[in-house]
């Protein structure tokens, strides 16, 4: 008899590797650079956006959180990856298993100067306050100077989107990170400035970079010295 | 850390899409579970389609539902054709605010009956419209926004009240249900 459902919890998931797999996978669109540069001895395709990341990085550790850092690692032997879910040592041995932000520190034998999280799905379906709780956890893994880079997409966090001007609250969100002593360097704010064409249609596409997200923020934690010039 | 040694030669990928997996979203969700499921929210629009006994029917959906359901009824493409025209289709809640008024006054105008879904996470996808009079909870504000542009129109809330943490399956059918009508 089938069994009609609202939410994800009403029914029992399937715990086979298959469909946990597939539950990781399509949440995860970078995923699909590790596939493509699997099957290429020579040449490995990256995305823009990290290779924007990847180019500001300083000298020292590079982390990418969350993020299907593993097809960098994979050029870079010497970036390390931390994932959320434990499905990805299945496929990816070299990486650090976190499950709970709160155990990072824990579970990281270093700290990092160079800290990326790249519109990773485990940090959607929360207000600022709950971004503010993530944030909060990675800094205890930051040697300070460290460059702490953030992306994220505004159509999956909380928000009354008809009562606010989004732009200025996840600005204004990020500019409040001094609290947790991180400077806003850098941010790019996008939301799809629609215009009607000339028979008066409007185009129904999201707003920009559904990849890497259109909320993007690059921070320095501890050092109000860094002369840091962002490379784009 | 020298990232000048790559073990490939590095091409930034600035065209070649990433594989997205929305056209199968709703049969690949429900592959998950262990037991046979349906969305409650299919199933709901089914069933208020078949138990008000509409007969002519225009569905606009992005992915795959009403898979079964479209062979029991008689669909149509042409609104001034149908009894009911049922939105899903995410794209509906991507216009700018004006715009998605402006469409359902189009298509009310063409047919008696207008279910809309829209998703919560789309709306006002552009940021072009703020209104500080609106209940701060937001799928309350959705409702009063829509009763506020629309003062010719019945607008029935059909929705659940919740928070959505992302594992409602608002991808497959969204998740605020409308049902809106010319004011008699």
């Amino acid at each position: 008899m089938t069994k009609f459902i609202e939410a994800f919890e009403q029914s029992k998931i399937k715990d086979d590797r298959k469909t946990q797999y597939i539950r990781y996978r399509f949440g995860r669109l970078k995923h699909q650079y590790w596939l493509w540069n699997r099957k290429n001895k020579t040449h490995a395709l990256i995305d823009e956006f990290d290779s924007i990341i990847l180019r500001n990085c300083k000298p020292g550790k590079i982390v990418f959180f969350g993020s299907a850092g593993y097809y960098l690692k994979d050029i870079w032997s010497e970036i390390e990856v931390v994932e959320q879910f434990p499905i990805v040592k299945t496929f990816y041995e070299d990486v650090y298993i976190c499950e709970d932000r709160k155990e990072l520190s824990n579970i990281l034998p270093f700290k990092v100067d160079n800290f990326a999280v790249v519109n990773s799905r485990a940090e959607h379906w929360v207000t600022i306050d709950g971004l503010t709780e993530y944030v909060s956890q990675y800094t205890k893994v930051m040697n300070p100077g460290c460059r702490f880079f953030y992306t994220l997409r505004d159509t999956q966090l909380h928000v009354n989107r008809l009562t606010i001007d989004m732009e200025e609250h996840f600005l204004n969100w990020a500019i409040s990170l001094e609290k947790l002593n991180l400077k806003l360097v850098w941010h790019s704010i996008q939301f799809h400035k629609k215009i009607p064409d000339s028979d008066g249609n409007y185009d129904h596409n999201e707003n920009p970079d559904t990849t890497n997200g259109n909320l993007k923020f690059m921070f320095v934690y501890k050092d109000n010295n860094d002369n840091w010039e962002i490379q784009l | 850390m020298d990232l000048s040694h790559p073990t490939k030669t590095i091409v930034i990928n600035k065209s070649k899409n990433l594989y997205k997996w929305s056209k199968i979203f709703n049969r690949l969700q429900m592959n998950f579970f262990k037991e046979e499921t349906k969305l409650r929210r299919e199933k709901q629009i089914e069933d208020f389609i078949y138990l008000n006994e509409f007969k002519s029917v225009m569905l606009v959906t992005d992915t795959d539902v009403f898979g079964e359901f479209k062979n029991t009824i008689q669909v149509t493409t042409d609104p001034t054709k149908a009894d009911i025209v049922i939105i899903t289709d995410q794209k509906f809640s991507r216009y700018p605010c004006p715009d998605i008024i402006n469409r359902i006054i189009d298509l009310v105008d063409c047919c008696p009956n207008l279910y809309l879904c829209l998703n919560r996470h789309y709306i006002n996808i552009d940021n072009s419209y703020i209104d500080i009079n609106l209940a701060p909870d937001f799928p309350l504000a959705i409702t009063q926004w829509l009763v506020k542009e629309l003062p010719a129109h019945q607008i029935l809330d059909l929705s659940l009240n919740y928070l959505d943490r992302g594992d409602y399956f608002t991808w497959a059918i969204p998740d605020r249900h409308y049902l809106i009508r010319k004011n008699d």
